[in-house]
């Protein structure tokens, strides 16, 4: 409830991905790069943006 | 290695993600390579500067609620919040602009006290409570994590650090931030949110073996 924002995946743009791990069948899965940054994490992790948090 | 953090100093999310960070840190074996560094971010920059008023009814007002239904809403960050052993007060928290107190942590930076300058306002403004929008206010938590009193106060009711700000605001955007916490380890790996503490270890891990 907590706001969910945080990187703009719109701003992403197919760059080289330097890191990617396994999947349950050990298949790499390439990770999400995001403004020049390898993100990790979930996109819906609770954080504050335009002054709301909720 | 060095760990970036953007933050805003009202935002209830960034205290709980530096709880989870600094207990990621102490569960890492090289930790004593890492630098962090603290830098701004502001959640509401058109907040006027000058004024303070109840949190509760700020919100209630950008969300078109009333102050009871956002008291409501803050059931769920209490409650994350009190995990990390943070006990938010957010009925007498006071909302105020938080370029100032930005301009201070800078400051504190500049004298190796930016973690501490970070730790206090957010103490100060989401567990006490205490309004940031006040010049004595401000010294006084300034002068508690080591900064000069007189000097503390020539930055609050000057510009100093303006650039500074606005800089690191720039440069947040400019790696596509939309929202606080945001941390960056290394310009290399990126962490938004509060995230849990395995994706904070997993960062650390990650650029570690990166450099090696």
């Amino acid at each position: 409830m907590w706001g969910v924002v945080g990187v703009s995946e719109s701003r992403s743009a197919p760059e080289p991905v330097p890191v990617a791990e396994p999947d349950g069948d050990g298949v790499p899965i390439p990770l999400p790069v995001v403004g020049g940054l390898v993100t990790l994490g979930s996109e819906d992790a609770p954080a504050c943006s335009d002054g709301i948090c909720l | 290695m060095q760990i970036e953090v953007w933050s805003d100093i009202v935002c209830p999310w960034c205290y709980i993600g530096k709880r989870r960070l600094e207990r990621a840190l102490a569960g890492f074996e090289h930790a004593e390579e890492v630098e962090v560094v603290w830098r701004s971010f502001q959640l509401d920059p058109g907040f006027p500067r000058g004024v303070s008023e109840p949190v509760l009814d700020s919100l209630a007002a950008k969300m078109n609620a009333t102050p009871e239904q956002v008291r409501a809403m803050t059931g769920q960050v209490r409650e994350v919040a009190a995990q990390e052993g943070l006990h938010y007060e957010f009925d007498g928290a006071v909302m105020v602009n938080t370029f100032d107190a930005h301009r201070l942590t800078h400051l504190a930076r500049e004298q190796g006290l930016g973690g501490q300058a970070h730790e206090r306002l957010m103490r100060a403004q989401l567990v006490e409570a205490r309004d940031l929008g006040e010049v004595d206010t401000m010294v006084e938590l300034a002068v508690e994590i080591g900064l000069d009193a007189a000097e503390a106060r020539s930055v609050l009711t000057g510009d100093a650090y303006t650039a500074e700000v606005e800089d690191d605001i720039r440069t947040a955007r400019a790696l596509g931030a939309t929202g606080v916490p945001f941390f960056v380890v290394d310009r290399a790996f990126g962490v938004s949110g509060a995230q849990p503490l395995e994706v904070f270890s997993s960062a650390l891990e990650k650029a570690h073996a990166q450099r090696a």
